[in-house]
């Protein structure tokens, strides 16, 4: 493999880890001001609110970081998408800071919650859609003028049918991947009912996904079938990915499946989360294949955009060290300080 | 508008936004820091106190400067392409490691906050220490690649590209270590101030002998004796700084004083309008020497002045008042550190050592430390032009093409209006509803506070 693959391979990668966490984050945010609106589901708002607290910061963390990544290593993508982006991004980095400094004035402040439930709820479900819009346009769908300045052009984006593939399919999956995961969570917290609501959100929403799925490969236009030929090359991962979902299904059904009641790794709706994780992780995998080698399809190649050598190696060698220091520390502080806590607790209750 | 000139302003508001939260980002956790080890040493529950209110005016603080930092930082990729091209291509270094830096700002942050009173002292210490080392690490860091853009070294430019590229050469830059001290020592200073100028504005109305006054003394005490330290500190690498530019972009040093022709016995004009036709300083008060002193090291150094550079190379010559005004903020707050320590020295009242007219001096240097900081870096940035990258690249190339930025530009300042008002909102009712009552003062008096020699 070359320089530039491992490199593509180290973005995608992030780029996916973030899909996850955000998709976690957004939905989460998104249903506890979706359930907070009726009386009788505040208990599963409570559950989504939980999760979300000390989310946010970890979450930012990766984005920042994709943003770090693409200029370090790919610096002409960089300077592409940050001349054709700056209306979309800009519309996100504004939502973004609503959302975030709301969560944590709504924490400071209760008096000011209402309103930072409704704002983290509403952008949870804005900010997913115009971040997954970043696909169809790196795709190449409303690129207008010549190759070497390309023009982005919101009209001729959203005039062409497959934008709403991907809007639709990037939404349901953030609200499926959460659903499964406040399920998850609720059952930690051996909370009966929001158990069985998010479970059963997470049934009608996975087969929704695989449908939304479908729907943006039949969408795809005559001009794109290069990526059409991509995906079919790569349809091993898809398969895989396929699999993934039915035991993802199959584990949702099993009859211990239904109480809130079985503990951690006995449950298998614990293990449905990292099913649904694997399975999207094995499609991103398929779906960057079929697009590599472009970084923005048809006009940058991976390649092309590639960095000098040397800044990559640095780079890895940062990335590598940081993350072989910065985790293993991070556990064992986080054990040194935090488990030490929960042993008091439980000597004061005996 | 042209959309060159509708980025710079973009980016001159975004900076200024993040500038005071960024700034509280590295100076708040280093007194939260020292309050932790005051309250350890003294066993008085004022300084625990100090501490876990701070830790609740920080969480928001950080809060807004993660989203403004966010912003800055994808915002030079929107209005700056070009720029951020050479910077993936050479300076990339500072960024990507800064990231890791702010993780482990914001897992101690957590840590920190979470684990509040059910952390022993020492670990509270050590997390908010470490909190203090991530946020002056990311400060230094992102300086770095700031530097880069005064000193670009390590590598060699063709058609537009970098190549021969040597990523540490860049990293450790020959701007690198004056202007990150001087970041750094400045961001303490600042937040000391701004700490002991709220805290002397409540004992302006506090009554004496109750549970505020004492608490309020010892936060004053504290901080300033922090931020007296750091302004001496800053004066220093102001000093560094200046030998520096001296040496490497003498264009932006006559710049900031007004300089025009090239001499020995250099002086150094305090105040005053440079006058381009006249290539003079129009009125202002000059020392004699002390420009050379500061450029060189000895009072007859030889400096050169603007006329030795041809004309499009020099930055707006209004740099000069910025210069003097963040240099002014500087003696100012080493002034008034001085002035309280005497006066406590004197005074000898241990109860209500700093009578009214010394209040109202720290509660200046609050706002004072504050616009000195912005001055300092509106004058760097408009100090570099027409250069984005000094030598290498301006910044009119640099720009977009795109023509949005106006509107956009409209967007944001409506952002930063909704975060500064929800900022002020929400720390006013915080303190609001935790007023300090008699009630939960300590039982016993502790003997010592924390202050100077």
């Amino acid at each position: 493999m070359t320089n530039y693959t491992w490199a593509g391979l180290l973005l995608w990668g992030v780029i996916l880890l973030y899909a996850l966490g955000a998709s976690f984050d957004f939905g989460a945010s998104f249903w506890n001001w979706w359930d907070r609106r009726h009386q009788e589901k505040t208990e599963e708002a409570n559950v989504a609110e939980r999760f979300d607290a000390p989310m946010w910061d970890v979450t930012n963390v990766f984005l920042v970081l994709i943003a770090v990544a693409l200029v370090g290593f790919f610096p002409s993508a960089a300077r592409a998408y940050g001349t054709l982006g700056l209306v979309p991004i800009s519309l996100v980095l504004i939502l973004l800071a609503l959302r975030n400094v709301f969560l944590v004035i709504g924490h400071t402040e209760p008096s000011l919650r209402p309103r930072a439930i409704r704002i983290s709820g509403i952008t949870g479900l804005l900010l997913p859609a115009l971040l997954t819009l970043v696909l169809p346009i790196s795709q190449g769908l409303g690129l207008r003028g010549n190759p070497d300045a390309p023009q982005l052009e919101m009209g001729l984006l959203f005039r062409a049918p497959v934008t709403y593939g991907f809007l639709a399919f990037g939404l349901s999956s953030e609200l499926y991947l959460s659903s499964l995961m406040l399920a998850d969570y609720a059952r930690q917290m051996v909370a009966e009912r929001p158990f069985r609501l998010y479970r059963r959100r997470a049934l009608w929403l996975g087969p929704l996904t695989f449908v939304f799925g479908a729907i943006i490969w039949a969408l795809l236009p005559d001009t794109q079938a290069w990526i059409r030929n991509g995906l079919i090359t790569s349809w091993g991962w898809f398969a895989a990915s396929f699999v993934a979902f039915l035991a993802t299904g199959f584990l949702l059904y099993r009859p211990t499946a239904r109480s809130a009641q079985i503990g951690e790794w006995r449950s298998p709706v614990r293990w449905s989360v990292i099913t649904a994780c694997i399975q999207f992780f094995l499609a991103g995998i398929g779906y960057g294949l079929a697009h590599w080698p472009y970084v923005l399809a048809p006009v940058l190649t991976a390649k092309q955009a590639f960095t000098s050598p040397a800044i990559f190696t640095a780079a890895l060698i940062v990335l590598i060290v940081g993350m072989a220091v910065l985790f293993p520390g991070f556990v064992w502080f986080w054990r040194l300080f935090m488990a030490e806590e929960n042993d008091e607790g439980q000597t004061k209750q005996v | 508008m042209d959309i060159t000139e509708a980025s710079r302003i973009l980016m001159g508001l975004s900076l200024g936004f993040h500038i005071p939260f960024a700034t509280a980002g590295v100076g708040v956790p280093a007194i939260i820091t020292l309050a932790e080890i005051s309250a350890a040493i003294t066993k008085d529950r004022d300084y625990r106190d100090l501490a876990q209110r701070l830790a609740s005016v920080f969480a928001v603080l950080l809060a807004v400067g993660v989203v403004s930092g966010t912003i800055v930082a994808v915002q030079l990729t929107l209005l700056w392409p070009r720029f951020m091209q050479l910077v993936g291509e050479i300076i990339s270094l500072p960024f990507l490691i800064e990231v890791f830096a702010f993780f482990i700002e914001a897992v101690f942050t957590a840590i920190y906050l979470y684990g509040g009173d059910r952390l022993a002292a020492w670990q509270r210490i050590l997390s908010a220490g470490l909190v203090s080392l991530g946020a002056v690490a990311s400060a230094v860091l992102i300086t770095d690649a700031n530097a880069f853009m005064n000193t670009p070294v390590g590598f060699t430019l063709r058609d537009g590209h970098v190549v021969d590229a040597h990523p540490w050469q860049a990293f450790f830059n020959p701007a690198f270590p004056s202007t990150a001290f001087h970041v750094a020592v400045s961001a303490y200073m600042t937040i000391g101030m701004a700490v002991a100028a709220f805290a002397a504005f409540n004992l302006l109305w506090a009554r004496k002998h109750t549970r505020a006054f004492g608490y309020y003394r010892k936060t004053m005490m504290l901080s300033i004796a922090f931020g007296g330290i750091m302004a001496i500190a800053t004066a220093i690498a102001g000093d560094l700084q200046g030998k520096f530019l001296g040496g490497h972009q003498p264009v932006k040093l006559a710049a900031a004083e007004g300089f025009f022709h090239t001499q020995t016995h250099a002086p150094m004009v305090i105040g005053g309008w440079p006058d381009a036709t006249s290539q003079q300083v129009i009125g202002g008060i000059p020392i004699p020497g002390l420009l050379s002193y500061l450029a060189t090291g000895s009072p007859s150094g030889l400096v050169r002045g603007l006329a030795d550079f041809p004309r499009w190379q020099w930055p707006p010559l209004y740099v000069h008042l910025l210069f003097d005004a963040m240099v002014g903020v500087g003696i100012y707050a080493i002034a008034v550190a001085i002035v309280a320590w005497v006066v406590r020295r004197f005074r000898r009242s241990r109860e209500d050592p700093f009578p009214h007219w010394v209040l109202w001096l720290v509660v200046a240097a609050g706002p004072l430390a504050l616009l000195g900081i912005e001055f300092g870096w509106v004058f760097a940035e408009i100090a570099r032009q027409p250069w984005i990258v000094y030598g290498i690249m301006q910044t009119a190339d640099a720009a977009t093409t795109n023509p949005a930025v106006p509107w956009v530009g409209v967007l944001f300042v409506l952002l930063y209006i909704v975060l500064a008002v929800a900022t002020i909102r929400v720390l006013r009712r915080y303190l609001r509803r935790h007023p300090l009552k008699d009630a939960e003062a300590p039982e016993e008096q502790p003997k010592r506070e924390v202050w100077l020699p």
